[in-house]
């Protein structure tokens, strides 16, 4: 064995402990040959591969065969080597971390109807559907995500189209009745009924859509079409839904409270945070819950449902509004 | 059934029966002392929430540990949580869904309402249990009267009784038991009404809702009417 292929067997066996580029500096400052792992605080390093090193380490020494000074100037320029990779790795990380500014949620409900209808008499108040939206809010902005919009009750207004605080906003939560009419999705406002379509939503409108509501959304046919006409070329990427009714009462509003505090969980996918919180707090145990990726094809569709609130946030991971043309995917997760 | 029919419903479910009993919860601070033990060669990740002392149970996936064995393992540490209850078979909630549910029973009732239960995901990222089952005290608390039957009826009829024969209600007696997220001292007894237009109305496009009433089915002069109901209606 030579000088050079000893130095380089111990240049490798540093880079294996994963070392940061001040660590190689110290070590290349160090003027008594040492085992490193004696003195470098190597969190990340398991004690299976410290003793590994440490045996390495005591026959390099037996061999005699390293030449120190010119290790120490390798250790040197390993340092350099190391401190330019973490740079690149910071503006990297700085490029993709969440922006505050697109941290952002709009909340609605409607808990007072007054239709004109003989059979919309039918409609009960909604005393509890306040909880949700405001409790979802709450726990949001606790970890630091901003309330850009509160629509409620005859101020409800949920195209969001109309609402310029929309904008870049990147979950819509709305909360009241919901029904199905001849296949199309309608939600209960104050004294009409909203269908959504494809002009309710700006390419720069909400990403996500809850609609805590009964018959939000269901995995058959007809309900797919209707959802891929409406969000045809709009920003909707994934939605929330229940398949059938949703139970409305105090408790089960707590899944405002349990969907956000899910959401902070940073690895949770928001998918997931919908369903988890559905089925936690039913007081029935009857409810549905549904969660649709859409996408321009399959695989697109499908990573909507691995979505966390951080890539929501993110600008590169953010997703891109759904194509114009083309026929809308789903997949779905319940 | 129909909404008249409640009354009738109620007198017999209460000829049924003496009244059950009411359970304290153990105390959140007492939980917890012996949990390393329990959990320590299990190789989960376990958090035992400290609003409600419900168990939340994050298991590490590996390719050897088959989703069946680690489904044993929770249901193993819902049972030891509340050794005096039933289990109901662990089942998926629905067909294809990822979430699979085992219900409880204490005694011979069943345990209504957002706990009471064993929640799993099952899901490729992910293998979670909710074991939200509260540990109760061993002495029971003697239930004393049934409520007032005539009074658990009037509270719906006021709600709903214009229109009587448009509604659909689902009346079950269980204990009832809050959500990983509620604190709760007292597992009761109670009387919950699931409400909802009727089928025809529904499939004639009126809107579908279901509302949930959930009242104490026995009063005990030394319990506050709706200790243990968190904020159920």
């Amino acid at each position: 064995m030579s000088h050079t292929e000893d130095n380089q067997i111990f240049l490798n066996a540093i880079r294996a402990l994963n070392v940061t580029s001040r660590q190689a500096m110290a070590l290349s400052l160090e003027l008594a040959p040492q085992n490193p792992c004696e003195f470098l605080e190597l969190t990340k390093v398991g004690s299976e591969r410290r003793f590994s090193f440490a045996r390495l380490f005591d026959q390099l020494l037996v061999r005699g065969h390293i030449n120190w000074s010119s290790l120490r100037q390798s250790l040197a320029d390993l340092a350099l080597e190391l401190h330019a990779q973490e740079l690149d790795r910071e503006t990297a990380a700085d490029h993709v971390a969440p922006l505050p500014s697109l941290k952002t949620f709009a909340i609605a409900y409607c808990g007072e109807f007054k239709h004109k209808h003989l059979w919309d008499k039918l409609l009960p108040a909604l005393g509890a559907a306040h909880r949700s939206p405001t409790l979802f809010a709450s726990r949001l902005i606790e970890i630091g995500a901003s309330l850009r919009e509160i629509s409620a009750d005859e101020w409800l207004n949920v195209s969001p189209k109309s609402l310029r605080a929309m904008n870049d906003v990147s979950i819509l939560y709305l909360c009241t009745h919901g029904r199905v009419e001849k296949a199309h999705y309608q939600a209960a406002m104050y004294d009409h009924y909203w269908q959504p379509s494809a002009s309710d939503f700006c390419v720069k409108g909400p990403k996500v859509l809850a609609l805590d509501t009964c018959h939000g959304a269901d995995r058959t046919p007809p309900y797919q079409n209707f959802w891929s006409v409406a969000l045809k070329g709009a920003s909707i990427r994934l939605l929330l839904a229940c398949e059938g009714p949703i139970v409305m009462d105090r408790l089960s509003a707590k899944r405002g409270y349990a969907f956000g505090d899910n959401l902070s969980q940073g690895n949770t996918s928001i998918a997931d945070a919908w369903l988890r919180a559905v089925r936690a707090t039913s007081t029935t145990g009857t409810s549905r819950p549904v969660a649709i990726g859409l996408g321009d094809n399959t695989s697109d569709a499908e990573a909507m449902l691995r979505l966390t609130f951080d890539d929501l946030s993110s600008p590169q991971k953010r997703p891109a509004p759904l194509s114009p043309c083309g026929s809308v995917c789903f997949a779905d997760r319940h | 059934m129909r909404l008249g029919e409640i009354r009738n419903w109620l007198d017999a479910a209460m000829a049924e029966r003496q009244t059950p009993p009411l359970f304290e919860v153990h105390p959140l601070e007492l939980l917890g002392e012996n949990d390393w033990k329990r959990f320590s060669g299990l190789d989960v990740q376990v958090n035992r929430r400290r609003d409600s002392g419900v168990l939340e149970i994050r298991f590490n996936r590996t390719e050897r540990r088959r989703a069946v064995d680690l489904a044993q393992t929770a249901m193993a540490i819902a049972r030891d949580e509340d050794p005096q209850r039933n289990f109901s078979e662990l089942r998926r909630a629905h067909e294809e869904s990822q979430f699979l549910v085992a219900r409880t029973l204490i005694g011979s009732l069943p345990v209504l309402g957002p706990g009471g239960k064993v929640l799993i995901q099952d899901s490729d990222a992910a293998f979670m249990a909710d074991i939200t089952i509260r540990r109760r005290r061993l002495q029971a608390i003697a239930s004393g009267e049934w409520n007032d039957p005539e009074l658990l009826y009037r509270s719906l009829t006021t709600e709903f009784g214009d229109f009587p024969t448009n509604v659909e209600i689902d009346a079950r007696l269980g204990y009832f038991e809050l959500s990983k997220y509620d604190d709760q001292s007292l597992i009761r007894p109670v009387f919950m009404f699931l409400v909802r237009p009727h089928d025809e109305l529904s499939e004639k496009g009126y809107v579908a809702w279901e509302i949930v009433r959930v009242q104490p089915a026995t009063l005990n002069k030394l319990v506050a009417e709706r200790e243990g109901l968190g904020v159920s209606e």
